[in-house]
């Protein structure tokens, strides 16, 4: 298995979010490919959605990324949204032990967040 | 004057006696006739002759003593009283009384005519007692006026004529004070020459009063005679200001007279006293006669002293002339001219001047020399000026100004006399037909100038000329001598300058020497840029840090301008500089007093200028320009010298920065090695602060950008980032132009190259890049990055880019062909891997690939093992012979033909057979040499074929080893047909094989026999070690250099499961298959499911730390060990890197904290070998 195939990003654009379903691992071999897929992303529209859902595993590296995501979010005025449902233990795991999960906005699942995307227009 | 007087007898006065005696002398006769006639009887007188004879007593008596008309009327009365009392009324009585009657009045008749002769006597005696008083005062004033005679005989001067004035006078009259003043020079004012009896401050010597002031002494001069008040209130009167003088002050009587000297009034003499007055004419006249007398004293009082300060004045004119003909220095002439000149001259203070040496202009002749040092307000006055000095000069007249008024009408502009002075005389020093001085004198006094002045004027201005001629040839001697020895010291020091004195050096030492022998305040010494364009000053003293060190050579300034024209700058006043340079210079600054630009120039030609500013105005001597030429002409000469010598000192660099980057290149493998040997070349010492190199990649479409920065002495790579070739900035410019770019500041930048800015200002902004071009194809740009304000690099500057550039071309031209086959290495290499970790095999493998470091030695020796599905597992091991691509691709070949005959034969040595038969229809494969073997793990059973290859290594756990020298043959291609043997071996449990390729084992310069000796005891020494540990140590033995490849495969029996072993590359792709090899393990482990992602989670870190930071810019292996032991789990994550801190930003060091946190039981031990991180779990 290489970094090409251990995760897949996948965009897809609505009305007032960018959703980005993030499949498989991410780690160092390929969080850089992830940072530079979603920075090219962060602006197109002011909400910009994270969907760990079908992610079974994240690092430091894949952290890394989030964060320094997060921070060009702040600076753009983008609504950042990360959804990590229940089932995702050990991602949530990570979140809190990193304590991240202070600093972002977790969704549990992603019409969750899409729901608040659309009402805050 | 009268002769004196014989002393007068006073005459004594007789006349009470007399009288009395004439009384008593009557009287006796009266009684006596009385008597005599009482005696008669009958008399009238006998019957009553007592009361007759006292009745006529009485009479006589009262007429005597009260005139004869009392006499008789007291004879009537008494008669009278005696007839009518006595009774005796008779006719005789009454006669008697007629009697009575005559007597008195005869008595009282002779008394009468006695007592007026009496009076008459008396008035003579006292006109004779007056005639004689009147006869001594006279004389007492002759006595004083003999005695004043006889003191002012005896006065020779002015002070003492006045002393015995006022001596005399007070004591003639007996007055309280007296004064006397004489008349000033212009005659409008009287001057107070001697004083005596004022209060103190009423009255002093030297007070000066205008004539027509209200005193007594003006009136007296006025008037030319006596004037004379007798009371205090006339006084008051008259003179007001009297009442002003205080209670001390006598105010009473005065009186004044003129001094007189024949017609002439020379002053006056005034008397005061403290009470009223009167002045007799014999006053009067006295007051007149000591007037005159002292007029005349005075005037000869005045003769003397005439003649005697003539006298004095010819001495001290002689001591004079004496001191000024010994005078041969400035200060010399100036200390005379303040001690002796001015006092002799009668004057105040004074100037003496000396033309300078410009002739435009008076410098003051001071104790500190020429010049305006030391002196007061006025330090140098130009001719121009309208100042009686200059125009003295420029007449070559004298002139006398003897009044304020004739010098306020001269120079009114001046605004009249200055300090108060009242008169100036100004004189022209001659010497040697012409004016060389002035010689000025301010007087307090207004002055006569007559003959005899001027005539002493004109002497010593003679003798001062004299000595300020010597003076000022003893000056140009001397400075001559002075700036001659400096030239020569300058030649000196510029001869034994060391030559390796670089060019601000020397530039220092010339300018140090320039503005000490002129004295300037600041100055700069400057030379033109390679480029002609540019002005850099070299050196600079006292100027305003910040001035600017380069300015274009348009800009004004005496530098600038010196060397533009090649003549000399010269500015010797203020408003001379406002108005050459009214914006001041970049390097002097907007204010100077003179200024000196001098040209230099080096083998006829101009390369710069000195250039000095002065506090103050100045002129230059002739004999300074002519120092300052010399100085600059050894200054061009030294500063050629320096630059040819620094210009030497360069083309060595540059040689040696040359050899430096070839010797770097020839041994950069990879792009990123010659990118760095180029950068660190262009960088550092002469080069640039930074530079970046641009590499055409994908087909020319894209540029990949690599920045490197020095930074104290070592070159920092920052991020490479891509252009696209297309790209507006420089870089790319210069790659598609194919020519050089010089980019000098941000703004030039800006306007050309807008879009690069941003990427590359980090380096700087001021740049020169040139392309570089391998085998005639531009592959790229380096861009050099200099210090902004840097000026454009010289030529050689320039090629020796132009080489790093050409060098680069070739270096990265072999760089890229290296990565190109050694990416194919890597992916032949990759191909070969993957099943080595198939977690099913039941062998355990480890395959190591080294490629050769010198030359492309890529691709030959290769290895491979098939997983079979009868559980048995075929190894090889080839060496294809040749090098490069072609023998990567006959090994591919070889290879693909080896598995696919692997999977269907059990017998090595039909594989060898098949192969031979392919080896000859393949390029390349021919002599190509390989083992193979089958291996069946259940049964330890080992059957292998080698066709010319060194023979396997058998590790057994007791710590043996041996080759497996059985089944050889000749290499591939060789056989026609020939059998290929083939032997078979029962491993002993735990052994190890070890397939190899000649790499391992041949070194230059000994025979193969030694290679194999060492492999067997280095064998020996790994028996039981881990499968990974025997191949790296394996591959120790191999030299660092080495001109072939290394291919090894070590087989080891699998590990029991309760071990987890797992040795990966350190590559971010290989986690992925760590973990799921981890979890695998894991999941027998019987850890629950949330811990083991935490241990998958920590150890991934863990093997990410060390991929990010232990392995730097090389490979390495990171190994993961598990193991399950009384109730733990432990597992160990190591690498052999060495640990770099992780930067604060790095999202790894967050790492490291994650797995702290997941794992509590975790220590991390790193050392110089590499670091290990321990965790260790509870299974429950």
């Amino acid at each position: 298995m290489t970094g090409a195939d251990l995760a897949t990003f996948e965009f897809e654009p609505r009305e007032r979010a960018t959703v980005v379903r993030i499949r498989g691992e991410v780690d160092l071999s390929n969080a850089e490919r992830l940072h530079d897929e979603l920075s090219s992303r962060v602006g197109e529209a002011s909400w910009l959605v994270l969907d760990l859902s079908g992610c079974h595993y994240l690092d430091s590296a894949a952290l890394g990324v989030i964060a320094t995501i997060h921070a060009r979010c702040r600076a753009r005025g983008v609504q950042l949204r990360i959804v990590v449902p229940t089932s995702a233990a050990t991602i949530d795991r990570v979140l809190a032990i990193t304590g991240m999960d202070g600093v972002l906005q977790v969704d549990r699942s992603i019409e969750e967040a899409l729901a608040l995307a659309d009402a805050a227009g | 004057m009268a002769p004196p007087m014989p002393p007068i007898r006073r005459p004594s006065s007789g006349r009470p006696v007399a009288f009395v005696a004439a009384v008593l002398g009557g009287g006796v006769t009266l009684v006596a006739v009385a008597l005599a006639l009482s005696a008669m009887e009958p008399s009238p007188f006998t019957s009553r002759g007592v009361p007759g004879a006292l009745g006529v007593t009485v009479s006589v008596v009262v007429a005597l003593l009260a005139g004869p008309l009392a006499g008789i009327v007291v004879a009537l009365v008494g008669g009278l009283a005696f007839a009518v009392f006595v009774g005796e009324e008779e006719l005789g009585t009454f006669v008697a009384a007629g009697v009575w009657a005559i007597a008195a009045l005869l008595a009282g008749t002779i008394a009468e005519r006695y007592r007026a002769a009496g009076r008459e006597r008396d008035l003579a005696h006292a006109a004779e007692r007056h005639a004689r008083q009147a006869a001594e005062s006279e004389s007492e004033r002759l006595t004083n006026l003999q005695a004043l005679t006889a003191r002012l005989a005896t006065a020779s001067t002015v002070r003492e004529v006045a002393d015995a004035l006022v001596d005399s006078v007070t004591s003639a009259f007996g007055a309280t004070a007296a004064w006397i003043a004489r008349l000033s020079a212009d005659g409008k004012e009287l001057v107070v020459i001697g004083s005596r009896g004022y209060p103190p401050g009423s009255v002093e010597r030297s007070e000066r009063f205008p004539v027509d002031t209200p005193l007594i002494l003006s009136d007296a001069l006025s008037s030319g005679s006596v004037v004379t008040i007798s009371n205090p209130a006339e006084a008051l009167e008259r003179y007001p200001m009297l009442g002003s003088l205080g209670p001390e002050y006598p105010l009473g009587a005065q009186a004044a007279a003129p001094l007189l000297a024949g017609d002439t009034i020379l002053g006056a003499v005034g008397i005061a006293f403290d009470r009223a007055r009167r002045f007799t004419q014999e006053d009067e006249a006295l007051l007149l006669a000591i007037g005159r007398q002292c007029g005349l004293a005075l005037e000869r009082a005045r003769l003397f002293e005439v003649e005697r300060r003539g006298r004095e004045r010819a001495i001290r004119l002689r001591e004079l002339a004496s001191a000024l003909a010994a005078a041969s220095t400035p200060g010399e002439i100036a200390d005379i001219a303040s001690d002796r000149v001015y006092p002799l001259l009668g004057g105040r203070t004074g100037i003496v001047g000396a033309v300078s040496t410009d002739g435009e202009a008076i410098e003051l002749v001071t104790e500190e020399g020429f010049g305006p040092e030391g002196a007061g307000s006025v330090e140098r006055i130009p001719l121009s000026s309208g100042r009686p000095e200059a125009e003295v000069v420029r007449t070559d007249e004298p002139l006398f100004l003897g009044s304020p008024e004739a010098m306020r009408s001269r120079f009114s502009e001046l605004g009249g006399p200055p300090g108060g002075d009242r008169a100036w005389a100004g004189v022209p020093l001659r010497a040697s037909g012409r004016t060389i001085g002035v010689l000025s004198v301010s007087y307090a006094e207004p002055q006569a100038f007559d003959d005899r002045e001027i005539a002493e004027l004109e002497t010593v201005a003679e003798q001062l000329a004299l000595a300020l001629e010597r003076s000022m040839l003893q000056r140009s001697r001397e400075e001559a001598v002075r700036l001659e020895a400096r030239v020569e010291r300058v030649k000196a020091v510029s001869e034994a300058m060391n030559p390796g004195l670089r060019v601000d050096e020397v530039a220092t030492a010339i300018l140090a020497e320039a503005a000490e022998a002129l004295g300037a305040a600041a100055g700069g010494l400057g030379v033109v840029t390679a480029d002609g364009r540019n002005f850099e000053f070299m050196s600079t003293i006292g100027t305003v840090e910040g001035t600017a060190e380069r300015v274009p050579v348009e800009t004004r300034g005496p530098n600038t301008d010196a060397f533009r024209t090649g003549r000399v700058v010269r500015i010797e006043r203020a408003e001379d500089w406002r108005r050459e340079y009214p914006k001041g210079s970049p390097l002097l600054g907007e204010f100077a007093e003179a200024v000196l630009g001098v040209p230099i120039s080096a083998a006829g030609r101009r390369i710069g200028a000195i250039g000095l500013r002065f506090d103050r105005e100045r002129s230059f001597s002739p004999d300074e320009l002519r120092f300052m030429g010399a100085l600059a002409e050894e200054a061009g000469e030294a500063l050629e010298r320096a630059r040819l010598f620094e210009a030497e000192q360069r083309a060595l660099r540059r040689a040696a920065r040359l050899q430096d980057v070839t010797a770097r290149l020839s041994r950069a493998v990879t792009t990123e090695d010659a990118a760095r040997a180029i950068l660190r070349a262009a960088t550092g010492g002469d080069g640039g602060e930074a530079a970046a190199i641009a590499l055409a990649e994908d087909e020319g479409r894209s540029l990949r950008v690599i920045p490197g920065q020095m930074s104290r002495g070592t070159l920092r790579l920052r991020p490479p980032f891509d252009l696209p070739v297309t790209d507006h900035g420089a870089l790319a410019h210069v790659y598609r132009s194919g020519r050089a770019q010089w980019v000098e500041s941000e703004a030039a930048w800006t306007e050309r190259f807008a879009e690069d800015l941003e990427a590359l200002s980090v380096l700087g902004t001021c740049m020169y890049a040139v392309p570089i071009v391998a085998r005639g194809q531009p592959i790229g740009a380096l861009a050099v990055f200099f210090r902004e304000g840097s000026s454009e690099p010289s030529s050689e500057d320039i090629e020796l880019m132009r080489s790093f550039a050409q060098q680069a071309g070739v270096a990265l031209e072999r760089a890229r062909t290296y990565e190109v086959e050694h990416e194919a290495a890597v992916t032949l290499q990759r191909n070969l891997m993957p099943e080595q970790l198939a977690p099913e095999l039941r062998v355990e493998v480890v395959g190591r690939y080294l490629p050769a470091t010198r030359g492309v030695h890529v691709g030959g020796d290769w290895y491979d093992l098939v997983d079979r599905p009868d559980g048995t597992v075929a190894l090889a091991v080839g060496d294809i012979a040749g090098h490069g691509l072609p023998a990567a691709a006959a090994m591919g070949q070889v290879r693909s033909a080896w598995r696919a005959l692997a999977l269907s034969s059990t017998d090595p040595s039909a594989i060898l057979g098949s192969l031979d038969r392919f080896a000859m229809s393949v390029e390349g494969a021919f002599f190509s040499t390989i083992v193979t073997m089958l291996f069946d793990p259940s049964t330890n059973e080992l059957r292998y074929a080698s066709a010319g290859h060194p023979p396997a290594m058998v590790i057994d756990a007791d710590q043996t080893s041996r080759f497996l020298e059985g089944g050889r043959s000749v290499p591939l291609g060789l056989a026609f047909d020939l059998p290929r043997p083939q032997a078979l071996e029962i491993l002993t449990p735990g052994a190890v094989l070890v397939l190899y390729t000649d790499g391992l084992i041949e070194r230059r310069d000994e025979s193969l026999d030694e290679g194999l000796r060492r492999l067997r005891s280095a064998g020996m020494r790994l028996a039981g070690a881990p499968l990974p540990e025997v191949a790296d140590a394996l591959l120790d033995l191999v030299a660092e250099e080495r001109h072939d490849d290394v291919a090894l495969l070590a087989v080891g029996p699998r590990l029991p499961e309760e071990v987890f072993r797992r040795i990966f590359p350190a590559d971010a792709e290989q986690l992925a298959a760590m973990r799921s090899e981890l979890r695998a393990w894991l999941d027998r482990s019987g850890l629950p499911p949330e811990t083991k992602e935490d241990v998958v989670l920590a150890c991934t870190e863990a093997a990410a730390n060390a991929i990010e930071h232990a392995y730097i810019g090389r490979d390495g292996d990171i190994r993961v060990v598990g193991e399950s032991e009384n109730g733990w789990l432990k597992i160990e994550v190591s690498d052999d890197g060495r640990w770099r801190d992780p930067r604060p930003d790095d999202s790894r060091g967050r790492g490291l904290e994650l797995v702290r946190t997941l794992i509590g039981d975790i220590d991390v031990e790193r050392g110089e070998r590499g670091t290990t991180v321990r965790m260790r779990v509870g299974v429950t």
